[in-house]
């Protein structure tokens, strides 16, 4: 009996071990390693300080807008962020430290709520990608490797990788989908060596916004 | 000993004053007064007045100080009186933007394929283009409302033009027009958006009076040239 029931459990362990959230596809069991390689490459993708130069699509409200980006990234999620005109000008610049945010230029004289909280959120949640403590299961389904990382209060983030390379990925809070990215045109980066998308559509579902960003140039920068 | 000495060394930071001083001003050339100013202004009209089109490759670099290397873009810039305007970027990125008859379309290129964008900002855009339209064919009427306008004649003519609001001075200090002397042909513009921040966009190989197909400045399908 004793012996039945802890075959029972190790059964139970086992099926619940290669078994994947509600939110992934039902797949194949992973290899832990892979989601791990996988997990590496992202947090490694951009040097710890860089400078990135970017062609942008802006949508919003039926209307596009393009523009030059120049992203400054540093440690800790410090970074600054600017907006070019094309002929000219600088309709944007804004700094992010680590518990402020400033917007030190806003020529266009766009609202507050979603220059913060959406254009802030996609640059931290684009290039600034780290696992932390969440909670992690993945599973593998039609040659794509689904990760799945949730945290301890209300965010969940579903990445997709293809042959090692992301591809998707969806950010949820509080249970609504806020993100979703894209992820294309992968190009060896001269300065880490590792893949980087050439580009990056990414959708606000919050903000009801989207960027195309194509990535012209990166540079990495004294620490 | 030590008198000669000290009046070596104030000629020697007169002198250097002097080399400052011309240095700076000398390379701009003299400033015209108001009545040369005109005459220079009436003259570069009438030379660009033989000019019907053309078309130029540019280089535009962009030096900010946030950022660590200046952006390089190229293209050309096909012109066609009295109001066709091209401005099209070929590197790094694709971009075309066309004026035609007070209407603005802009293009990228996309995996080869050219896609017309519902662009927002064609009213801003609309001005700008009509301002440089002006420029090209020798006209500062217009601007005199916007811009102190200065000339410098020397090596190479440089006309500045620097707002007079306030409001626009934040965003923009001067533009700088070089102009060759001869020709009165457009070698260079110089914007400069503060202190350190600038555009530079030098023009080269430029043609005159070809025959520019209508479709470079057609508003919904133009020719892909590059």
């Amino acid at each position: 009996m004793k012996i039945r029931i802890i075959s029972i459990l190790f059964f139970y362990f086992f099926v619940i071990s290669c078994t994947v959230k509600l939110s992934l596809p039902k797949g194949e069991k992973v290899c832990a390693g892979l989601t791990q390689k996988n997990l590496w490459q992202l947090e490694n993708q951009y040097p710890k300080s860089f400078q990135l130069t970017q062609r942008i699509l802006l949508s919003v409200s039926g209307k596009e807008y393009d523009f030059i980006g120049s992203l400054t990234m540093r440690q800790d999620s410090v970074f600054r962020a600017v907006a070019l005109g094309e002929m000219g000008g600088t309709f944007l610049d804004i700094k992010h430290e680590t518990d402020t945010v400033s917007i030190l230029k806003n020529s266009g004289n766009l609202p507050e709520n979603p220059l913060l909280d959406g254009v802030v959120g996609d640059i931290l949640y684009l290039f600034s990608f780290s696992r932390g403590n969440k909670k992690l299961a993945s599973s593998f389904h039609n040659e794509q490797l689904h990760v799945q990382l949730s945290d301890s209060i209300n965010e969940t983030t579903i990445l997709i990788f293809e042959k090692n390379n992301l591809i998707a990925s969806e950010q949820i809070i509080d249970g609504q989908l806020v993100r979703k990215a894209q992820y294309s045109n992968y190009i060896k980066s001269v300065v880490s060596g590792c893949p980087l998308p050439g580009r990056i559509l990414l959708e606000n579902k919050k903000w009801r916004y989207t960027l195309k960003i194509d990535l012209l140039k990166i540079i990495q920068i004294p620490e | 000993m030590y008198i000669k000495l000290k009046n070596n060394i104030k000629s020697f930071l007169i002198a250097s004053l002097i080399l400052i001083v011309r240095f700076e001003f000398g390379f701009a050339g003299n400033v015209l007064s108001p009545q040369e100013q005109q005459q220079f202004l009436h003259e570069m009209t009438t030379q660009l007045a033989d000019v019907k089109n053309f078309q130029a490759e540019f280089e535009q670099e962009r030096h900010l100080s946030i950022m660590v290397e200046p952006l390089i873009s190229k293209g050309m810039c096909y012109f066609e009186v009295p109001d066709k305007l091209r401005w099209e970027i070929y590197s790094p990125y694709s971009s075309i933007l066309i004026y035609n008859k007070e209407k603005v379309s802009k293009f990228e290129i996309d995996n080869g394929q050219l896609k017309k964008l519902n662009f927002g900002a064609v009213d801003i855009m609309r001005k700008v283009l009509q301002q440089i339209i002006s420029w090209m064919r020798g006209n500062f009427t217009d601007s005199e409302a916007i811009y102190s306008i200065k000339v410098f004649q020397g090596a190479i003519n440089k006309i500045q033009l620097t707002p007079k609001s306030e409001v626009m001075r934040e965003n923009l200090k001067s533009i700088e027009l070089h102009i060759k002397p001869e020709t009165f042909q457009l070698e260079q513009v110089l914007i400069k958006e503060s202190a350190v921040d600038f555009i530079r966009i030098k023009f080269k190989n430029k043609q005159e009076n070809l025959n520019l197909p209508e479709k470079i400045f057609h508003l919904n399908h133009p020719v892909v040239v590059k």
